[in-house]
């Protein structure tokens, strides 16, 4: 059986380290091809009838 | 609450689309659903240059879906492509996308081509029942005229504040960067708060400080993150714009003012935070055009920015967030009228 982890001063966070950098390159591990920016903004809801 | 806009005809539908993108698409497709007579989500992706006609389809048809109320489509064509051999540009594409659609339940009821010259219809060739039109028949039409009435504005990208400060911004911004600790965060948090409740509070030295404060990685996440209200295990979802409940949206539109505030206090080389920041927000409203040039803003103020490369990327592959799958989530417009 493996020996369990250990935290040690070397593990600890860096100083610059970044939440959202690492959310981001996680999430951009599954992404699809270069398609450009995608553009969906919702209108506003009185502009309704054609 | 107020009538909702009449559009009559093709120039009226030509004319909503600018006001709802913030800007007249050049180069791109943009495909609107119909939910029943009424018009329902806009969609606008970049021409396909190159691109397989079928898996394009498929991309475009796959966002459409959110809107589980649409019976049908409309397609716009942007593009100044040379027309002189084939007077429908995009036709294998056009034809993918007509296959698509109709598989998803949302017919393409009609496609209109537009150039930096004329519009027209973009499946009838016959100019007695279908000419060309100048593109001031989109300008003068009554859609627009009525957008324009209830206080809409094609506004376009909003370019950064230039730097207005002195010499000694540069060394006080780097004298408020926070070394990291847990009450650097806090003391950061508290005056990013500070602001966003009361944004006339904003002097040059508060600018400085905030500035500073989002020197730091860390901390300008948290700062990011604070503009959506949320509880601390839901961090990484209003990151990606995956939110429980209708954000406050003022309070985003507030952020951004205060943001652009920021820049005027700020000089080259230490912008990027910001940049990012103002392209995250444009991104959370269904910008994704606009945010692409904040990022890159910020990447030429900081070379190798990674926050800036990453989300570049983000929307360079097509990534939406989350929240504007959902009209009760997702950002709109607040007309006067």
């Amino acid at each position: 059986m493996a020996d369990p982890f250990r935290m040690t001063e070397d593990d600890t966070v860096a100083p610059d380290a970044s939440p959202l950098e690492d959310i981001l390159e996680l999430s951009l591990l599954t992404a699809g091809p270069i398609t450009g920016p995608v553009d969906r903004p919702v209108k506003d809801h009185r502009l309704d009838e054609q | 609450m107020n009538d909702p806009i009449r559009f009559t005809g093709p120039a009226d539908i030509l004319a909503f689309i600018p006001h709802t993108l913030g800007q007249t698409p050049t180069e791109s497709f943009v495909a609107l659903t119909m939910q029943g007579n009424k018009l329902g989500a806009t969609l606008r992706v970049d021409a396909p240059f190159g691109q397989d006609p079928v898996g394009y389809a498929q991309t475009i048809v796959s966002y459409l879906t959110a809107d589980d109320a649409a019976t049908g489509s409309l397609l716009v064509i942007y593009t100044d492509e040379d027309t002189t051999e084939d007077p429908r540009p995009y036709s294998g594409h056009v034809e993918a996308l007509r296959t698509e659609l109709e598989t998803a339940g949302m017919p393409l009821q009609d496609a209109w081509l537009v150039t930096s010259e004329l519009w027209r219809n973009y499946h009838c060739m016959d100019t007695s029942c279908c000419p060309n039109q100048s593109l001031d028949a989109i300008t003068t039409s009554t859609g627009n005229a009525a957008l324009i009435y209830r206080g809409s504005a094609v506004t376009g990208f909003t370019a950064p504040a230039p730097f207005t400060g002195d010499e000694a911004a540069r060394e006080a911004i780097a004298a408020h960067k926070p070394d990291g600790w847990p009450e650097d965060l806090e003391a950061s948090r508290a005056a990013w708060a500070k602001v966003l409740d009361d944004p006339k509070s904003l002097t040059t030295q508060t600018a400085h400080q905030l500035a500073g404060a989002l020197q730091h990685p860390t901390v300008r996440d948290y700062m990011m993150g604070d503009i959506i209200t949320h509880a601390p295990d839901q961090f990484t979802s209003v990151m990606l714009g995956v939110f429980l409940t209708r954000p406050d949206w003022a309070r985003v539109d507030t952020a951004q003012e205060v943001a652009f505030e920021l820049m005027k206090a700020t000089p080259e080389g230490q912008r990027a935070p910001m940049l990012c920041l103002m392209g995250w927000l444009e991104w959370l409203k269904g910008k994704s055009s606009f945010a692409a040039r904040y990022f890159k803003l910020a990447l030429e103020d900081v070379d190798g920015y990674r926050l800036a490369e990453l989300l570049g990327e983000l929307v360079n592959r097509g990534l939406l967030a989350d929240c504007t799958r959902d009209p009760k989530k997702a950002y709109d417009r607040q007309l006067s009228r």
